[in-house]
């Protein structure tokens, strides 16, 4: 990567962009992900924001200087517009390891999020653009995982020491609830209630207890399929 | 894939000039026959290395200058008409790949030259125009790439990269003026011929439009901010102004349909 790409000058990085830029060129596809944190409209354009911090190398728009035949500056002007740009801090690592500064090339799933409960205006409008890419929630995975548990149906292998992917939290994100936890007044009382959802062996027995009461008093020893079943279930009515 | 455009304006007649990885190619102003086809030689680039043409300009109201990725400019003698187009010469003194090459819009005064071309590097150079080209003068880099430039009255007017508009003197190379107009990497420079109105459009979605000026006593240019357009959410790749005053101008953007047209109210 760095031998190819390390020596490259800043106008052929360019040229590979507007590379990349022409081979996405017209596709308007709406990103779930990109949609919910405003970076892209409804309409399939990404938002261009117009304040934040410049590149490092570029100086805030503004300033304008006048030298004279020697070289010395003679005049200083500014113009405004309306855009709100700012230094940028500092520059970014380019190091194996080290501060990278910007948020380029991050896994945006790996920000906690709040879960929108309802779909914005437009949802009508997307139905009949182009089609919406559905990225899987990594956590609608470990749902169902947990819901096959309650249901005994699935022995979960547990990692050493470790829980198992889901955890309920009755805030929007998980800064919330340690936010709520120090924020809490020293007077309520600290009541932590122990939701055991998982199957225990006394639990298991009364449950199969009840399933064997269920049985049928007779069973039949040849059924040939579910129609059989029924019909002799009938007959014995 | 073809990269840019442009008409150029002879004495004798208007050719459409079009650029693109595999060569150059020149229309009559109807566009209806390609009167020239000139194909890249693979062979003068590096290899693994994009090959292109881009920068055009005519000049000195007989030729049609080209630039390519190797940093060369290719200079096409065109006849008042018919298909007889030569080269006849290669300008060598650019190392990197050419950006923007303008010819003088105006009235060069003594020894400023008649042509500007600019390369990936940021390194400007500037020329006289004839049977054979004078190099007159280079005016360094200083880190960045010079993605557009404009000549007129003997003043360079350069984008680059990193947003910054610099105005250098043509005939001795000095830096006159330096703008931080832009917030990210300027693709566009235009000059109206008759007033000095210099436009420019970013990434940044901005598009400015300055007035340049002369100080008749001190001989100093000068630049003045005069109106600025954001086009939301869009990146400006070009901004023409559609006469020669300036009084209205065209933006075009990436992945934009429409071209914006922005006039007096």
């Amino acid at each position: 990567l760095f031998q190819t790409y390390g020596c490259l000058s800043a106008g052929e990085f360019q040229f590979i962009r507007q590379t990349l830029l022409v081979f996405f060129q017209d596709m308007h596809i709406r990103v779930s992900i990109f949609l919910k944190d405003k970076v892209q409209s409804s309409n399939g354009r990404f938002v261009l924001p117009i304040s934040g911090p410049v590149p490092w190398g570029t100086e805030v728009p503004g300033l304008i200087r006048i030298f004279n035949h020697n070289g010395d500056e003679v005049k200083r002007t500014e113009f405004t517009t309306d855009g709100n740009y700012v230094t940028p801090q500092r520059e970014g690592s380019f190091d194996l390891y080290g501060d990278r500064v910007l948020k380029l090339g991050t896994n945006m799933y790996s920000v906690s999020r709040p879960v929108e409960t309802h779909m914005s205006g437009s949802a009508k409008n997307l139905a009949s653009h182009a089609k919406e890419n559905i990225t899987p929630n990594p956590l609608a995975k470990e749902e169902l995982n947990f819901l096959a548990r309650l249901l005994g149906g699935l022995e979960v292998k547990k990692p050493g020491g470790g829980e198992t992917g889901f955890r309920l939290n009755l805030f929007t994100t998980d800064e919330e609830e340690e936010h709520a936890a120090l924020t809490r007044p020293e007077e309520l009382s600290y009541k932590v209630i122990n939701i055991e959802a998982t199957q225990e062996p006394g639990r298991q027995a009364e449950l199969s207890r009840i399933l064997g009461e269920l049985e049928v008093a007779e069973p039949r020893p040849t059924s040939s399929g579910k129609g059989e079943d029924l019909l002799a279930l009938m007959d014995g009515l | 894939l073809s990269l840019q455009a442009a008409w150029c304006i002879l004495p004798s007649r208007v050719l459409l000039v079009l650029t693109s990885q595999k060569g150059i190619q020149m229309y009559e102003s109807d566009g209806s026959i390609m009167v020239y086809w000139h194909a890249l030689d693979i062979a003068e680039h590096p290899p693994a290395q994009a090959v292109f043409a881009r920068g055009i300009a005519a000049a000195g109201g007989r030729f049609i200058c080209v630039g390519t990725s190797s940093g060369q400019v290719l200079v096409f003698d065109i006849p008042p008409k018919g298909t007889n187009i030569t080269v006849s010469e290669v300008l060598e003194q650019h190392r990197d790949a050419i950006t923007d090459i303008a010819a003088e819009l105006g009235q060069a005064p003594d020894g400023a030259g008649d042509l500007v071309t600019a390369d990936d590097a940021g390194a400007l150079c500037v020329w006289s125009v004839g049977e054979e080209f004078a190099l007159l003068g280079k005016i360094p880099a200083f880190g960045c790439t010079c993605s557009s430039v404009k000549l007129w009255h003997g003043v360079v007017a350069a984008g680059y990269g990193n947003g910054q508009i610099r105005l250098y003197e043509a005939a001795t190379g000095l830096l006159r003026a330096e703008i931080n107009a832009h917030a990210r990497w300027i693709y566009a420079l235009d000059l109206a011929p008759q007033t000095g109105k210099l436009l420019s459009g970013a990434e940044d979605s901005f598009v400015h439009v300055w007035q340049l000026s002369r100080n008749p006593d001190t001989d100093d240019i000068e630049i003045e901010h005069s109106h600025a357009e954001c086009v939301t959410d869009t990146q400006v790749c070009g901004a023409r102004f559609c006469d020669p005053e300036g009084n209205s101008f065209a933006v075009t953007g990436y992945d934009l349909s429409e071209i914006f047209r922005y006039g007096p109210a």
